[in-house]
């Protein structure tokens, strides 16, 4: 039954190992990403990178708020009217949240960055 | 009179710590998030099937023979020189005042420090490094608290001192009670109840005051039981964590025996006799993971809830991160104006107590349907059955604990190297690391898979191989064995299966 085992086991490890290998290179993402009323405007409320990448996200605010990404922790300040940027490269694989801050409203999570392996 | 006092007194502060805390309503950050990424379909189907897989293996062996249970291979380390040296009374002494000295810093932090949780140590070595570091150095490596548990650790000073005073110490010179059979571990299940509900439905579990609040008031149960009892009954039969480390401890590859003068083992896997015993006798052995419940005579009905619903705070406290329950408790947040940290910690206590509902509903359902297999009257009985296998489905449990937390323990762990510097959140900086920024890349997705599989699928075949090995014993005859265990691989295969569907679902800790 060891035997078994340390076979299922190996072939595992190196099927993984295999998909590990893949190499791709990294790329330069841009993503736009409106807040309207601290609620995010349109569907896609998830950003996905792969590691590696570059990620730049132009936030748009119509009222003064506070964006935070968890994790690698990075705050931008948004103001109505102006296009603030956001821009990171994506070492950590991982799930983010992206929550927003402003005073009198309850924290709340709009977004999530995702980095893939 | 004083006897009362000694009962009394703590008892009532217990229940005053708890009352305080139920009417607080902080809505508080839930201490350290996790960043994992979902186990991907792939890797989610290979361990679904490599578990399925396996256990046929296993049972293929089961129909062809019998392995020997009472024999296992093991190797004493105190042979070794520097175990034997590692394993001494000082040392095992500063280890003692170590962990006496973190747990007054606990105390002190969270009742002195600065009320928010991430400015303050208290929350990061309760959470991260007690309550999830310890259960994972209790089923890898061995019974470490059961060795150096500074609550125990603590009474014996005082009772030390107290004799000095007093003629009997704590126990005001009266014999020890004898603790009442009927009492089996329902003290631990009662509360273990009150930990998880403050753990998982209370929000302001990671607040350092609520904190250093209710550790206070589990001493306080503790000191009482033991001043009553004596500390190892106590310890041995009814403190809570002293049991959970102890049967996460049985599945580990070390183990603690005991042999008598003539050489006869004792004792095994019981940390009150080896803390008792003389140090040549002794003994710290390795031996295969799992092994150590080979031998393992029933529980009683109190210790088989406990095991249960401790598998089922287990599963839902994974559960309450998915999609699925977020939106659960959205629900709730968006439908009480007004009183919505109360809605969502009711959500959450519901959520809670259906959960060991279930688990322990659908054991014992499945354990009738193995109970029929018997063919005597004693096994025959459902919770004979219950009481005897209920261990069994630990390993798959701890396995799922282990994925789900690798990557949390190593990255919330290191919150402790800014928190050292300043474990009040006064804006010291003791040791220049006040500044640190967690490494969010120390673990990358991919180690984390790995681990979650090849934990998962171990802990499964684990399980099904004692559960295997344990009904023939059980059972008797072979062929009853094997059908018995047939009601048990469904349960094992589909609680392992609600593991890696747990893992392979986006992590969402807010609503």
């Amino acid at each position: 039954m060891s035997r078994t085992l340390a076979i299922a086991t190996a072939v595992i490890l190196a099927a993984l190992l295999a998909a590990a290998c893949e190499e791709r290179e990294p790329q330069d993402l841009s993503f736009a990403m409106s807040i309207e009323e601290g609620e995010l405007a349109g569907d896609e409320s998830t950003v996905t990178a792969n590691q590696g990448d570059t990620v730049t996200i132009d936030w748009t605010s119509d009222m003064p708020l506070l964006v935070h990404l968890h994790g690698y922790n990075i705050e931008t300040q948004l103001e109505p009217g102006v296009t603030a940027q956001m821009s990171f490269m994506a070492d950590a694989t991982g799930r983010y949240d992206i929550a927003v801050h402003a005073p009198g409203m309850h924290d709340s999570v709009i977004a999530t960055l995702e980095v893939r392996p | 009179m004083k006897r009362l006092a000694v009962t009394i007194v703590p008892l009532a502060t217990a229940l005053a710590v708890l009352l305080w805390l139920v009417p607080q309503t902080v809505l508080a950050h839930g201490f350290g998030e996790k960043y994992d990424l979902p186990l991907p379909l792939s890797l989610y189907v290979t361990g679904a099937g490599l578990a399925v897989a396996l256990s046929f293996v296993i049972v293929a062996v089961f129909v062809r023979r019998t392995p020997s249970a009472t024999n296992y291979p093991r190797f004493n380390l105190l042979r070794l020189w520097p175990v034997r040296a590692l394993a001494t009374t000082p040392v095992i002494q500063m280890l003692r005042i170590l962990s006496v000295l973190l747990l007054l810093l606990v105390l002190f932090t969270g009742a002195l420090g600065i009320n928010r949780s991430t400015v303050n140590i208290a929350p990061v070595l309760v959470w991260v490094y007690w309550w999830v570091g310890i259960a994972f150095v209790s089923a890898l490596i061995g019974n470490v608290w059961g060795l150096v548990n500074p609550v125990r650790t603590i009474y014996e000073w005082i009772d030390a001192l107290a004799r000095r005073v007093i003629p009997g110490g704590l126990s005001f010179g009266q014999e020890d009670s004898a603790y009442p059979p009927s009492w089996g571990a329902w003290p631990a299940v009662i509360v273990f109840a009150l930990f998880a509900w403050f753990e998982i439905a209370y929000d302001g579990s990671a607040e350092p005051l609520s904190l250093a609040i209710a550790v206070i008031g589990y001493c306080m149960i503790t000191w009482w039981g033991m001043a009553i009892f004596g500390a190892d009954a106590w310890m041995r039969n009814a403190d809570v964590f002293s049991l959970i480390f102890g049967i996460l401890a049985r599945f580990a590859p070390t183990e603690l025996r005991v042999r008598s003068e003539s050489g006869e083992t004792d004792s095994i896997d019981d940390v009150e006799a080896f803390r008792a015993a003389l140090p040549e006798r002794r003994e710290l052995s390795l031996r295969p993971p799992g092994a150590g419940l080979l031998n393992s005579a029933a529980t009683s009905t109190s210790y088989m809830i406990l095991v249960v619903v401790l598998l089922s705070t287990v599963t839902f406290d994974g559960l309450q991160d998915t999609p699925s329950w977020a939106r659960l408790v959205h629900w709730a947040f968006i439908n009480s104006p007004g009183w919505t940290s109360t809605a969502v910690t009711l959500v959450n206590t519901a959520g809670l107590i259906a959960f060991a509902g279930i688990f322990v509903a659908a054991y014992l359902l499945f354990c009738a349907v193995m109970a029929r297999s018997g063919e005597k009257p004693d096994t025959r009985n459902t919770l004979a059955a219950a009481r005897v296998f209920a261990l069994f489905l630990v390993p798959i449990a701890f396995a799922y604990h282990l994925a789900h937390f690798v990557s949390y323990l190593l990255i919330q762990g290191q919150v402790v190297i800014p928190h050292a510097s300043d474990p009040f959140g006064f804006d010291w900086d003791l040791f220049g690391t006040s500044d640190y920024q967690v490494n969010i890349g120390i673990v990358n997705a991919q180690f984390v898979w790995i681990v979650a599989i090849a934990a998962i699928v171990t802990g499964h075949v684990i399980a099904v191989f004692l559960a295997h090995a344990t009904a023939l014993r059980h059972f008797g005859a072979r062929d009853v064995a094997l059908r018995s265990q047939r009601a048990m691989l469904i349960l094992m295969v589909g609680y392992t299966m609600v593991s890696l569907w747990i893992l392979a679902q986006p992590i969402t800790e807010y609503a």
